[in-house]
């Protein structure tokens, strides 16, 4: 996670751009001596800035296309989603003009009860998904940390949750969860006292199901990512933390976790954002039941728009969820920054 | 004294050795659990319908059958799913590659102070929430009359991961001095040269992470595919949701199918495994 980067950001204007040009005059001057017997050294002066536009002109020759396919496929839809959310558009009535209908469609999702659940379902299972996560995933981490053979054998084990195809951890836990022929289902059934029908379907384990097949899924890859920052550690501490003994936990405590803060931050940030897009367990587990004790933003959003082509109300719902990751994704870019900058200056 | 100092070290040494033994031994219980889902699904795929929905699930002594496999290739067609996944995926990697790290390389190698700005915008493109886009996007294909293609699909899952390519190498190439490239500049090498033989062998592995992400990411989607494909164009995932909650098929076909769509990859990515983390944790939807 650590992003290093060669030169200091505040020194990227003036001091590059000189830099640069004496690159680019050194190079005309060798062009010039070269050249000399046939024809007259060209004057620097004209020659830099050509270079430099020739130069300018090449990179963005080589930047535009994304530029413009993102432009296209992926901002485009995002403003329209936008401009749809303040319209009644019903695809299943197509002869009828979409409707301008100001902020209805979000007045209408803040007081619909199922709204305010759809909201509520989602925080609730990122803030329960994502502390359980950090939680296993540091204590993961921590035991892998020793960079042994079998740690390596075992850290590359670790990828195989991470790297399954998400629906189809979502089907295996769906059959885990059985209370007839899974195992997970058979378990907790037997603890409950042998009278639930199912996991799924029942509401006050329900949420939890949908809950486990992530902390399943994304743990491992919280605890490789934490992994990382331990490697990333200054040796001293490294050497503190590794001793055996009394005082194990407030080393721990006062010296680890402290310099491993910022992994901490970035990867809890990365994994709210994910949290709140959950939609392939919930489709295929529950599908947002029983009742709605698992409909989230995103699933609700995918029903309106996408089976009752409800787009404008679907597009107001998209846009509340794109405003809570938009704002976590300012603060993690906005710390990214911070974070790249502390270590350039080190 | 001497003997005293050896013996407090020994003590000291036996202590570290019983404390990583008792680390290892509960890392293996927390993997074991981790892959013990994966494990009971391969299981199961062995298995016969009797076996699977006998009384106990614990069972391990059952007599492997392969019925579960050939019967997926006479309810399904998994060649034709397989085809479709590996024909978007592969899509998809070249795509956003072919954008994404030409675009990288520009936005570090500028001098201009807007550049560091356009690359976070990539970044932001890529936490952006696909349902946000998936409607207006449906709604342009349909138009068009590309629903229901691998393009379709091939062009969203490009557009949202191109940004995390480019950002991926822009710090990649950020990460490389431009001295070499200066040089290769003096000896004569065109700019477009510099780039293709000295920038991009320099920066393989931010592409390697990048291409395994991006593979990783439209080959395990499901949201794009479920709404733009079509029985004659669906990936795995969308044609494994047909396994469900029909009476002839049972969780053994679904973990046969499982073993086709997912074992492939889950080899690749441990055998990558260094490149792995990084990428997941930054691209990851």
């Amino acid at each position: 996670m650590k992003r290093k980067r060669p030169r200091r950001r505040s020194s990227e204007g003036a001091p590059d751009r000189n830099s640069e040009r004496s690159t680019n005059m050194t190079m005309v001057e060798t062009m010039g001596v070269s050249a000399q017997s046939t024809r007259p050294a060209p004057s620097s002066r004209s020659t830099a800035p050509r270079l430099r536009r020739q130069k300018a002109l090449f990179l963005l020759m080589l930047v535009a296309p994304a530029v413009l396919f993102a432009l296209a496929v992926c901002v485009y839809p995002i403003v329209s989603a936008f401009s749809l959310s303040f319209f009644d558009y019903d695809l299943r009535h197509a002869a009828v003009a979409p409707q301008f209908v100001g902020l209805d469609n979000y007045t209408r999702f803040l007081t619909d009860p199922l709204g305010q659940q759809a909201i509520v379902n989602t925080l609730t299972f990122a803030v329960a998904a994502v502390a359980i996560e950090l939680v296993l995933g540091l204590a993961i981490a921590l035991m892998l940390w020793r960079d042994t053979r079998f740690n390596k054998v075992v850290t590359a084990l670790f990828l195989v949750p991470v790297a399954f195809t998400p629906l189809v951890g979502a089907l295996l836990f769906k059959n885990l969860y059985s209370t007839t022929y899974g195992p997970l289902g058979v378990i907790v059934n037997a603890l409950a006292g042998g009278n639930l029908d199912s996991l799924v379907t029942n509401p006050v384990t329900a949420m939890p199901a949908i809950i486990l097949v992530d902390v399943w899924q994304w743990t491992p890859l919280i605890a490789l990512t934490l992994l990382g920052g331990l490697r990333s550690l200054p040796d001293e501490v490294i050497e503190a933390a590794s001793l055996d003994g009394a005082g194990y936990w407030r080393r721990l405590f006062a010296m680890v976790l402290p310099q491993l803060s910022s992994f901490i931050f970035i990867a809890v940030v990365i994994r709210t954002m994910d949290a709140f897009k959950v939609f392939d367990s919930i489709y295929a587990i529950t599908g947002g039941g029983p009742g709605n004790a698992t409909t989230t933003l995103n699933y609700l959003a995918f029903t309106e728009g996408l089976q009752f082509f409800n787009v404008g109300y679907a597009s107001a719902i998209s846009n509340v969820l794109l405003i809570i990751i938009v704002a976590f994704s300012a603060v993690y870019v906005f710390s990214l920054n911070r974070l790249n900058r502390k270590y350039e200056t080190h | 004294m001497a003997a005293y100092t050896a013996l407090v070290t020994h003590r000291a040494y036996r202590r570290t050795v019983a404390r990583s033994r008792l680390n290892a031994a509960a890392l293996l219980i927390v993997l074991a659990l981790f892959l013990a889902p994966v494990l009971w699904l391969m299981g199961t795929a062995f298995k016969t319908r009797v076996d699977i929905y006998s009384e106990n699930p614990f069972d391990l002594l059952f007599t492997p059958t392969l019925s579960n496999f050939t019967g997926i290739f006479e309810l399904f067609e998994p060649g034709r799913l397989l085809g479709n996944s590996v024909l978007v995926a592969t899509g998809t990697t070249l795509l956003a590659l072919l954008l994404g790290v030409p675009a990288g390389y520009a936005l570090a190698r500028s001098t201009l102070r807007a550049a560091p700005a356009v690359a976070y915008v990539f970044l932001f493109l890529r936490m952006v929430p696909p349902v946000a886009a998936l409607i207006p996007f449906y709604l342009v294909m349909r138009d068009i009359g590309l629903v229901g293609t691998q393009l379709a699909l091939i062009l969203i899952s490009a557009a949202l991961n191109v940004g995390f390519v480019v950002w991926t190498m822009y710090t990649t190439f950020r990460a490389v001095p431009p001295d070499v490239e200066a040089a290769a500049g003096m000896d004569g090498c065109s700019r477009w040269g510099v780039f293709w033989r000295i920038a991009v062998p320099l920066g393989r592995s931010g592409i390697l992470t990048s291409a395994l992400a991006v593979f990783l990411f439209s080959w395990n989607d499901f949201l794009f595919a479920l709404l733009l494909t079509t029985p004659r164009t669906a990936t795995l995932p969308v044609g494994m949701l047909a396994t469900v909650g029909s009476v002839d098929i049972s969780i053994g076909q679904m973990g046969a199918f499982a073993q086709i769509a997912t074992i492939p990859v889950v080899i690749v990515a441990i055998a990558l495994n260094r490149y792995m983390v990084s990428g997941v944790m930054k691209g990851s939807h």
